[in-house]
């Protein structure tokens, strides 16, 4: 099904690759920077790479942050990818300490890894599903497929009951978020092959 | 090995072509950029690298139009790397649809690009390709313009000075293996993995599955960056990760759902 997906344009770089992989899946794609332009749309997608800070900052400045929160009250799928999915957050302690969306409660820390495994976390990872909800979006996760992962921070919930799923990187870690209609990935669907693409595909299956 | 090392496919581009040379020498035409990037992609490779050997030499950056036909079709990260000199040159190539950039020659004129580029960009796009030539015993030396200048510097100084000035990985090739066939210098990426806490990606010599092992083995890259076993057909990539893996070392495991 062609879905209209919204995706937030925060002056925070990288909004080509998730453009490109949701319109192979089918998708119609609009660039978004004002609550305005999500009034008719069918999914939002929050990307992000890049500080915690500059995200939260960027978003204000168009008002999106407001607007991401009236948004979700309206029952439609908001997915944030990576730096997208840990603005979420109530906090951030990346470099200081920063307010985040608070649509999640919980915190952003960084990984605390020892001395062997290298930092960023680079690489292709599966993740382990811990809930007992069963989301068609994620239907294939069951099958151990792995989704690639760049980040140095995490999400760490207050609430177990909003992580859907886990993944390893030396501890267990915060994979995949859903809390009703607001769902966050750590891994980048639009860069993990065939695996995010099915994902992005059935954005709104949630 | 709990982590899945990343089996990377580097495509050197000249003009339109991907070619390949001994020592970074006697360059040899192997292929079409669009057309490798897309069977690798589809076979399963976990990141493809993009090295345009000559932009540095001759002052040009053509790349892009290349990246955005590439870009269009494969959903797995991409590296471009060749000419990059400005923060500029960073956001054309980010815009085509590169996912990671890498530098070299100017980082060791300019280190503060990197710096700058990690802050504006992420360190996750910021990957610094260091060229290695063996001095001596234990001292090898960065080399830049795709290894013909000196620059009198010591490869684990300069990787330790990438790290901190902001970059994501180093993609550290051997000047002296690059397309020999005769495997990996091991030395030379235990001596950088063991210096700096970013993932290091090995590169340059491998011509068997037996080579990658080693170096998996023995070095624990966090990535391999290959090019003479895909581009002259010697293995597929899924015999590379089956053979892999029976071995010991994970990959990625492809799936093909959609």
């Amino acid at each position: 099904m062609t879905l209209k997906v919204g995706i937030i344009d925060y002056s925070i770089c990288n909004l080509y690759s998730i453009e490109r992989a949701l319109r192979y899946v089918g998708h119609e794609t609009y660039f978004v920077k004002s609550p305005k332009e999500i009034e008719n749309i069918d999914a939002l997608v929050l990307p992000g790479v890049g500080a915690f800070s500059t995200g939260i900052k960027n978003l204000k400045k168009i008002n999106m942050d407001k607007g991401i929160v009236d948004y979700v009250k309206s029952g439609r799928p908001l997915l944030g990818i990576c730096l997208g999915m840990q603005l979420l957050m109530s906090k951030s302690f990346e470099f200081g300490e920063h307010d985040g969306l608070n649509l999640v409660k919980g915190k952003v820390k960084k990984i605390e890894v020892n001395n062997n495994i290298p930092l960023p976390h680079v690489g292709w990872k599966h993740c382990d599903i811990i809930k007992n909800t069963k989301y068609k979006l994620f239907n294939h996760i069951e099958k151990n497929v792995d989704f690639y992962f760049t980040h140095s921070y995490a999400c760490f919930p207050e609430d177990h009951a909003d992580i859907f799923a886990t993944f390893n990187y030396g501890q267990d870690l915060t994979g995949i978020i859903v809390k009703n209609n607001v769902i966050g990935c750590q891994f980048h669907p639009e860069l993990s092959s065939f695996a995010g693409l099915e994902l992005l595909k059935n954005i709104n299956n949630i | 090995m709990i982590n899945n090392v990343r089996i990377i496919a580097r495509l050197e581009i000249k003009g339109l072509n991907v070619v390949k040379g001994i020592q970074m020498e006697g360059l040899r035409v192997v292929g079409q950029p669009e057309e490798m990037s897309n069977r690798y992609f589809h076979q399963g490779i976990d990141e493809i690298i993009f090295s345009d050997i000559v932009a540095s030499l001759y002052n040009r950056n053509h790349l892009s139009e290349l990246v955005t036909k590439v870009s269009n079709k494969i959903f797995i990260p991409l590296c471009v790397g060749g000419g990059v000199r400005s923060i500029e040159n960073y956001r054309e190539l980010l815009r085509a649809g590169a996912d990671k950039i890498s530098i070299n020659s100017e980082a060791t004129r300019n280190p503060l690009l990197i710096e700058k580029a990690a802050n504006i960009f992420g360190s996750q796009c910021i990957v610094a390709s260091i060229h290695a030539k063996k001095i001596s015993d234990n001292n090898w030396e960065p080399y830049i313009e795709n290894g013909r200048e000196r620059t009198f510097m010591n490869v684990v100084d300069w990787a330790k000075k990438l790290e901190s000035l902001g970059a994501g990985e180093i993609l550290l090739i051997s000047v002296d293996k690059d397309g020999t066939c005769s495997g990996f210098d091991i030395n030379l990426i235990n001596l950088v993995k063991k210096s700096v806490s970013i993932p290091v990606i090995a590169c340059g010599g491998a011509s068997s599955i037996e080579d990658i092992y080693k170096v998996c083995l023995e070095a624990k890259p966090s990535a391999v960056a290959i090019s003479h076993i895909l581009h002259f057909n010697k293995f597929d990539i899924n015999t590379i990760k089956d053979n892999l893996l029976e071995k010991g070392i994970n990959t990625r495991k492809h799936y093909v759902g959609i």
